[in-house]
Parts: C-alpha cells; structure tokens; sequence
C-alpha cells in the first residue's frame, strides 16, 4: 500500500508551487464554477428541446476550460503564510474577473452572443457573478434552457462569494463596515460567528442554501412554479441578483403570490445575514437591537404607501398600484432588480424616489449592493454632527450607533468609501453620457451598476435591456458593477497594484527628466 | 423723556420709563434682531432711488415704491434705536443674524413686490424676494421688460444688496463658524480676508471698495459694449453680484450682442473668483499668486475644459458657437445663471455638464452658490488619504490641497456640509419631481435652485424653473434657494436652537418611558 502510495505522495510533495494568493484562489473559484457549468449541463440535457445539444456541448465545454484552468492554477500556487493587505485585495478582484471572464464562455459557445460581441457576453457574465441583473440580450426565450440555468445560477454563485466577502473577508480588511454594526449588538460579533473565518463561512452558506431551498420550495408551492423556475428564481431571489429565465422577468407569471414570496425573500436576503444567523440561533432580539434593520424595514414600510400615492393617476387599481409599489420599493431597495411593471412610466417623482433608493440599498453583511444604509446611517449622523460642532466649537461629541461611540477612523473610512462610491458612480454616469445616452438613462445605468440593482431608469429601464448603452460605455457599466460589489476599495487597489509597474516605469523617467534638467549643461 | 404723557399713575410713570429706556437706549442687546432692523432700515433707503428713478422715468409705480420704503423704515428704525448688539458675540447668535438677516431682507423683497403689483400672490412675493436674495436667476415674473425702471433698479440692487451682505458674512461670520469652505487649501481664502487689514471691519469696507469697483468696471464695460445706460447698471449690478436677474425676458441673449456677451463672460469669470484673495493680488500686484493657488488654477481648468466641451459637443465651432459655449460654462460655474441661448442647445450631454458645473460653483469666499472648488479639492485629497490608508493601515497622512495640509476638523466640517447639500439636494429632486414634467428638469432645477443659478437645466424653458411650479413647489423652491445662499450648516444651527425645548422635552418623556419600562 505504501509502495504504491509513495510516487504520487512524492509527486504531490515534489511539484513547484509558486506563491500566489491570487491565482490559488481563482483557481478554486474557477472550479467551483466549472461544477456550476456541469450541473447546468444536466438540466440543459433534461430541460432543452431541439437545442439540447447545443446546450449540453456550451456548458460542458465552458466547465472543461474553467475546471482545467482551475486546476493549474490552483495546483501550480500556494498562499503564502504572510501577505500583504493589498495581495488580499487583489485576490478577491481577480477571482471574480477571472470568474466572470470564464462565466461568459457559456453565451458564446451556445450562440447566445457572435464572437464579435465578446464584450456583451462578459457583460452578461459580470453582471451575473456581481449579482446585478441588468442584461444585454434582447430576447430570453431564444436562449438554451440550460445556459438561462448557468445564467441564473452565476448570480447564487455570486451571492455565495459574496456573503463570504462581505461577512468574513472585508471586516478583516476593515472595508465591509460590519465593524459598526458589532458596536450595536454585542454578543457573537457579526464578523465571528465562528472563531474561524472557514467556520464563519460554512454557517453562512448553510444559512443562505437553506433560505435558497424555503424560497423555491414557497415558489413552488405557493405560487405554483415548477421544479425549473422555482430553483431559477430562488437563485437570483437569495442572491439579490434579479435575473429571470424570461423576458418579463418575475412579470412572466401573472401571479400575486408569485410576487408576494418573492417580496418577502428579497426583504429577507436584503438584511443582514450575520444578523439572520443570530437570530435563528434563538436571539431574535438582535433584529430588533441593531438600528440599521429598524431602518431598513421602516425605509421599505413608509416608502410603499408613499409609492402608492406618487402613483395615483397611473391607471390601475389600488390594489395593484400597492403590490406593484411594494414590489418595485422591495426590488430596488434589496438591489435585486426583478421586474413587473415598468417603472419608467410612473411619474417622476416616482422615479426620483427608485433612484435615491437605489443609492443606499440594502444592509451590510447582505447579498444588496449600494452604499448600504449603515453607511448612509453613518453619513447622516456625521453630517449632523457637525451642526453641534459647529454651535459649540470646543465640544468633543463622538458619532454615535446605538449606545457605543464609533472610532474616528471607522468613521474617515466610512466616509471615504462613500466619497469613492459616489465618486466613481458620477465619473461613470458622466463617460456613459458623454459617449450619447441620455443623461437620465447614462447616470441612472451609473447608479444602478454601481449598486448592482439591475434596471435603471430612462431607455434601460425594466422594460429594455442595457443594449441600448452605447458599446463603449458597457465596459464602464462592468467596471462599476465590479468596483460596487467588491465595495469600492478592493478594485481601486487591484487596478492600482496592476498598474504599479507602468507608474514605476513612468516615474522613473520623470525623475530621470528632473535628474537630467538639474545637472549643468 | 419730555415728550411722556402725564403718568395716570406711579406704575404706569414705571412702566412707561422702563419701556422708554430700554427701547431709545438701545438697552436690548440681541444680534439678530439689530441685524433685522439694519436689513429692514437700509432695505427701505435703498427703495428710495427706485423710486425716484421711477418718478424720472414716469413709471408706474413710484407711490408704491415710497410705501413700500415708508413701511420697511417704519418697522425697521425702531429695532436699530432699541437694540444694540451683544459685548460678545456667541456662535448661536452669529447664526441667528445670519438667518434671520437673511429672511428679513427676503420680506423688504417681498413687500416692495406686493406694494408695486409686480407679482399677485404673497407666495409669489416671497419666491421673488427669495429669488433676489439668493442671487439667483430665476423669476416669477415672465417678462422683466414690463416692470417699471424703478422696479427693475430695486431688483437689481436686492441682488447686488446681498452681495454686500454676503461679503459681511465671508469676513466676519463665516470664519467663525469654519463653513464656506474657507479652510481649505491651509486657509488661504480666510487668512486672505483677515490680512486686509487690522479690523474686520476694515476687511469689510475694503471688499466692499472692491466690489464697488468691480460693478463700476462692468457697467462700463457693457456701456462701451453698446448697452444704454440704465440697462448697463442695472445688468452689472445683478453680474457683480453673479444674481443673474436681467432687464428683458430672455435673459443676456434678448441684447444679441456679441460683445456684451463677452463683457458678461469678463465680469462672471471675475465674480467666481475668491473676493479677499483677488484684493490681496490687486493690492500686492503680484499676479503670480493667483497661479500659486490651486483653486484658482481649479477653477480656470474647469471653465476653460468646460466651455472646450460644450463647444466640442454643440458641433458649433463658429465664432458665435464657441461664444455660447464660453457664455454657457462661466454662467454655469459662477452660478449666475445668464443665459444666451437654450442649453439644449448642447445636446443632452452638454445639459448634464452645465447642472455639474452649477453643482460645483466658483472659488471659495466668492459670491458664488455651489459645494465650491475648494470643497471638490478637499473631498479629493480624503479619497486619496483613504485608499492610501487602506492599503498601509498604519500610515500617518493628511489631507493635502496643494502644499497646503487641511486639518482633520476642518475636513470634518467640509464633508458634513457637502453631506448636508447632498441631503437637501435629494430631498428636493423629490419634492420638485412632485411637480415637475421629468426626472431631468427636477434634478436640474433642484440642483440649479440649490446653487442659487436659476435656470432649469433640463427644461424645454430654462428661464421656467419658478414659473413652471404649482404654489406649492415654490415653497419648496424658496427653501431650496434661501438654504444655498445662507449655507444649510447656520439654517440647520438656529432649527435646532429654536427647537432645544421641544427636543428636551422628547428627550425627557423618551427616559421616563425608558424608565417606566425598567420598572415593569
């Protein structure tokens, strides 16, 4: 036995591994998504109609490259016992565009996109990993069954990464803001559930594939959805991710039930998940202890009747003017992007009110992308803050969340983030415009990439697709879809590490310049 | 005390003696109500040469405007015989001035409106003595050619009138209360404005010297430009003062005049610059301190790639194509809010650069509206301190503009009242999206009211931005203009002074619940 077991043992142990934190993970990632792919395939197999086999050779090929490139890469590294703040950074950039760039491989062998049109696949892709939803392909129906699976399914992916980064990862790099809400609700702090960060994982996944399976099976029972569209649209409902196998989104199935679960499982993934883990612990009372949940259920429940009434001359009943209010107020706010009514034909106040939603978003340690509304809780108390600072200039008042003050420097980094984020929104919305979509449907397509909501509004809204952004500023949109789910920090960092080398390069011939212009003639 | 009646009795002798002293001796001090009764006293002065310019001119309305002074007079020479100012002077009582200051000379604006009939309604009245005030370019009145010459004269000088007045506030509030954007740039619009010279007050004439000067240059320049006489006053009072309000619908484009265009170009770009600083350069004749200052170098970069922009965008590179689209950029960036032509006319594209121009504003401690150059500096420099941060944890760095270091407070302060804009401004994309046509012309209009510009960018008619709202939504725009021109920080400091009893009071039942919860 050890005879036979000595060669591969030696094998395994001999192999070069080149330290990388980045490539090793990717390389996990890309596996992961390969299995994706694989099971895809499958339903493809059973689902697909005439073309099942088209289906079947897109996926299965898409998971052989991403599982053997997977597998170089992961076999080839090691993470290295230290590292650098910034090589984490990078990790989680590069995994998800390596994710996103293998993601996009399924739309091109299945002829969803030309090959000419590489870059709407990626936008596909991209928007399916970070959760997003917004979507490039004009009609569904003439996609292969499976490869909608894939689609649907990169979004839960996305979700599963996700709940990771946001709970376990960022904390760590004092970026996802879980700090602040540990100042409100001792105990298990949000960012430990565990003492380690592969324990803390494992529970949330259990957490959010355990919410993934109640709401497909409420799909399935309560409004009627098969075993195909259940799963579909509970993916994309616990990951906030918003896609649908059909053209009318969540619109397709006529169904109130059908939209109250689905109302009910955005609201639920759109909170926090560490809090959602606490309380099914038994602390229930952590929902209510923690200030950014009280606000994120009052924002969802005052905002529904005031929704209701900014569309009172829209010609429906009460009844559906409420569900289609509280539907769209849902969607937006849990950054998931489902449709059923277009909401660019209500009234602009309306329509102001979806975009100023689609800033904060969600709660922190969620699948929501947007600034996130303890941030915003932060910005709100630091700006009235200085209304006391500025009527007694000596005093010394700390920013407070529940009864704990908050560090200065969580604070500047809070703020930070947010001049960042809204920063690179406004950057994005301007290029978008500037390369000729309108200005409420270049900002607004801005905003919404960035917050990972899905529709924005003018041309792209609910009712279109993102096809109607120029060529040129998608790639923008997909920046800002990245640069918004990995909240901010981490995409600034990888692009400024990717960069160091021409930067390097560059200011060595400026110093050389200087150097030469200095010296005598 | 001769003039007193015969007493009826003792108490009466008392009561009356008491109230005689305090109300001729000045014996009440309250800055707020002195700084009222100034407003209200010098507001009914400066109605006097309106009317007599109407009287010259034979217009309409030149009892009504001796009225409207008699009233302003009356109720306003009483307050500054009675009250005289504190020995010192709190921060809550900087505050109240300022506000209150403010919304009293809102009121002379809108009283000498209902007096001469030039509006219908009070909520007119106070929208246009908002709109006065704030120095912004937007009107109730549709056709400013159809008011009397002393109507117009008032007009004008109620925006030139809060120019001084906002001069006062950069020099001796401000400062004090370490908002405008001041501090940025280690300062150097504030140590500019105290080094004038010895006294604040002295600070103060001085500018004032200067901003005489300047709208002296300016008529002249739109006199030799062509422009009659009183036009040219009355428009380079409202451009010094970047108000904007002009003497014919249409605003500067009804003249179609190439070269009081560029006069208007000269005199806005002038006004969007720091006022203390440019005196510091005149005085020293050293121009090369403008170059030393990054805002300024900010604030050229921004109208110069802007107007580049718009031009580029507008596909006009004609002489008058490239002259819209410099007029366009400087009215936008020193939110005077002139226009010549409809800022469609540079493409949708060219609309959401001109409502971010307006958003961003001039220099700081320029009678500017806007977060202001120094503010976008600022928030700059935080960005890169906090990426640097992020990725050295450890790292000891401050916010830099330039050579210049700014202080954590006064980053502090800068942000929180950026935060504080940014929460009005969403506050009044919604409200004015209630009544409004598009998403686009609220936001323009919005943004545009909040930076006391006045045109609604976005709008079919951008000379519609009051005209076009319901009663209500002119509320909202009031709010919207007296907030940019006053600043939120002073109107936000007196709400929670005037409401400290109530929050106490909340406070209080708050921890008695709490308590009463306990005991259960």
């Amino acid at each position: 036995m050890t005879a036979t077991r000595a060669p591969t043992e030696s094998l395994l142990q001999r192999r070069r591994r080149y330290p990388s934190a980045a490539t090793h993970v990717t390389g996990i990632a890309l596996m992961i998504v390969a299995v994706g792919m694989a099971v895809s395939a499958v339903v493809g197999f059973i689902d697909s109609g005439d073309d099942r086999w088209t289906d079947v050779w897109a996926l299965l090929g898409s998971a052989a490259i991403s599982a053997a490139l997977g597998a170089a890469m992961w076999w080839l590294t090691e993470v290295p016992r230290r590292q650098k703040t910034s090589v984490a950074f990078t990790t989680v950039t590069w995994s998800w565009v390596a994710v996103s760039v293998v993601g996009a491989l399924p739309f091109l062998f299945a002829g969803t996109f030309d090959w000419a049109r590489v870059d709407d696949a990626l936008f596909e892709s991209i928007s399916g990993f970070t959760c997003t939803g917004s979507t490039v392909i004009g009609d569904l129906s003439t996609v292969p069954k499976g490869v909608r699976f894939f689609r649907q399914m990169s979004q839960w992916f996305g979700g599963m990464g996700l709940i990771v980064l946001a709970v376990a990862i960022l904390p760590a790099l004092k970026v996802g803001g879980l700090e602040l809400i540990a100042a409100e609700a001792p105990g298990p702090t949000p960012d430990r559930l565990a003492p380690q960060v592969r324990e803390t994982a494992k529970r949330l996944w259990i957490l959010y594939g355990g919410v993934t399976a109640v709401i497909a099976i409420a799909l399935m029972a309560v409004g009627g959805m098969d075993l195909y569209d259940g799963i579909a649209h509970a993916f994309t409902t616990a990951s906030t991710g918003g896609f649908s196998p059909y053209p009318a989104s969540a619109g397709h199935f006529q169904s109130v039930t059908v939209e109250i679960v689905l109302i009910l499982g955005m609201i639920y993934c759109g909170g926090s998940f560490a809090l959602h883990w606490q309380a099914i612990r038994g602390d229930w009372t952590v929902y209510h202890r923690v200030s950014e949940f009280r606000i994120y259920i009052a924002m969802i429940v005052i905002l529904i009747p005031v929704a209701t009434v900014l569309n009172h001359d829209l010609d429906v009943g009460l009844g559906r003017r409420a569900l289609d209010a509280a539907f769209n107020i849902a969607t937006v706010v849990t950054s998931t992007g489902f449709g059923t009514a277009d909401f660019t034909l209500w009234g602009p106040a309306s329509q102001v009110l979806l975009l100023l939603l689609m800033i904060p978003a969600g709660m922190t340690g969620s699948t929501s992308g947007g600034i996130k509304i303890l941030r915003l809780q932060v910005l709100v108390k630091y700006a009235f803050r200085e209304i006391t600072r500025a009527r007694h200039p000596r005093s010394v008042s700390a920013l407070t969340l529940g009864p704990v003050p908050v560090r200065e420097d969580v604070v500047h980094r809070t703020m930070g983030f947010i001049l960042l984020y809204l920063g690179a929104t406004f950057t994005g919305g301007a290029i978008v415009t500037a390369l000729g979509s309108d200005p409420v449907t270049g900002f607004s397509s801005a905003i919404s990439a960035t917050g990972n909501i899905g529709p924005a509004l003018g041309e792209a809204g609910p009712a279109s697709t993102f096809a109607v952004i120029p060529r040129l500023g998608r790639p923008v949109l997909m920046f800002l879809m990245l640069f918004g789910r990995l909240e901010v920090f981490p995409t600034i960092i990888a692009t400024m590490v990717a960069l160091r080398p021409v930067q390097r390069a560059v200011g060595v011939r400026y110093r050389r310049v200087a150097i030469r212009r200095s010296l005598p003639e | 005390m001769v003039w007193l009646p015969a007493p009826v009795d003792r108490r009466a002798t008392a009561v009356i003696r008491y109230s005689h002293d305090k109300l001729f001796r000045g014996r009440y001090r309250s800055a707020p109500a002195l700084t009222v009764g100034v407003v209200w006293f010098m507001g009914g002065l400066a109605v006097l040469p309106a009317a007599a310019l109407d009287l010259v001119t034979k217009g309409d309305h030149p009892l009504s405007l001796l009225l409207a002074s008699a009233i302003l007079v009356t109720i306003g020479l009483p307050l500054v015989l009675a009250v005289r100012l504190p020995v010192r002077m709190s921060t809550q009582g900087l505050f109240s001035s300022l506000v209150f200051g403010a919304l009293a000379m809102m009121t002379a604006g809108a009283v000498v409106h209902l007096a001469t009939g030039a509006v219908d309604s009070v909520v007119d009245a106070i929208t246009e003595g908002a709109a006065g005030v704030s120095t912004t370019a937007a009107s109730v009145v549709v056709d400013p050619s159809e008011l009397s010459r002393g109507e117009q004269l008032f007009r004008a000088m109620l925006q030139w009138g809060s120019g001084v007045m906002s001069l006062m506030a950069i020099v001796k509030v401000f400062p004090r209360l370490g908002i405008g954007g001041l501090q940025a740039e280690g300062g150097v619009a504030t140590r500019a404005a105290a080094r004038l010279s010895p006294t604040t007050g002295g600070n103060v004439r001085r500018l004032t010297a200067l901003y005489v000067l300047f709208t002296g240059l300016i008529a002249t320049g739109y006199f030799l430009a062509g422009m009659p006489l009183l036009d040219a006053i009355l428009q380079s009072l409202t451009t010094a003062s970047t108000g904007g309000w002009t003497t014919r619908a249409g605003s500067l484009g009804a003249f179609d005049s190439a070269a009081i265009e560029w006069v208007a170009v000269a005199g806005m770009f002038v006004a969007g610059i720091s006022l203390p600083f440019g005196f510091r350069v005149l005085r020293t004749g050293r121009v090369a301190l403008f170059w030393r200052s990054y805002e300024f170098r900010g604030y050229v970069t921004l109208v110069v790639v802007s107007w580049w922009i718009l031009v580029a965008w507008s596909g006009d590179w004609s002489m008058s194509g490239i002259r819209a689209g410099v007029f366009a950029a400087t009215s936008a960036t020193s939110t005077t809010g002139m226009f010549t032509v409809n800022p469609d006319h540079f493409n949708g594209q060219g609309v959401s650069l001109l409502i971010t121009l307006v958003a961003v504003g001039g220099m700081s401690a320029s009678l500017t509206g806007g977060i202001r150059i120094a503010r976008v500096l600022v928030m700059f420099g935080v960005m890169q301190r906090e990426i640097t941060r992020q990725m050295h944890e450890h790292s000891v760095k401050m916010v830099r503009v330039g050579r210049s270091t700014v202080g954590d407070a006064v980053v502090s302060r800068m942000l929180g009242e950026v935060a504080l804009n940014a929460l009005v401004a969403s506050f009044g994309y919604l409200a004015l999206a209630v009544f409004g046509d598009d998403v686009l012309s609220a936001i323009g209009a919005a943004v545009s009211l909040l930076a006391t510009a006045g045109p609604a960018y976005g709008s079919p008619d951008p000379a519609s931005t009051l005209t076009a709202l319901e009663p209500a939504g002119r509320i909202v725009a009031v709010v919207l203009m007296m907030l940019g021109r006053i600043s939120i920080l002073p109107v936000l400091g007196v709400i929670a002074i005037g409401t400290k009893p109530m929050r106490r009071r909340v406070r209080l039942r708050r921890g008695t619940l709490v308590r009463d919860r306990g005991d259960r």
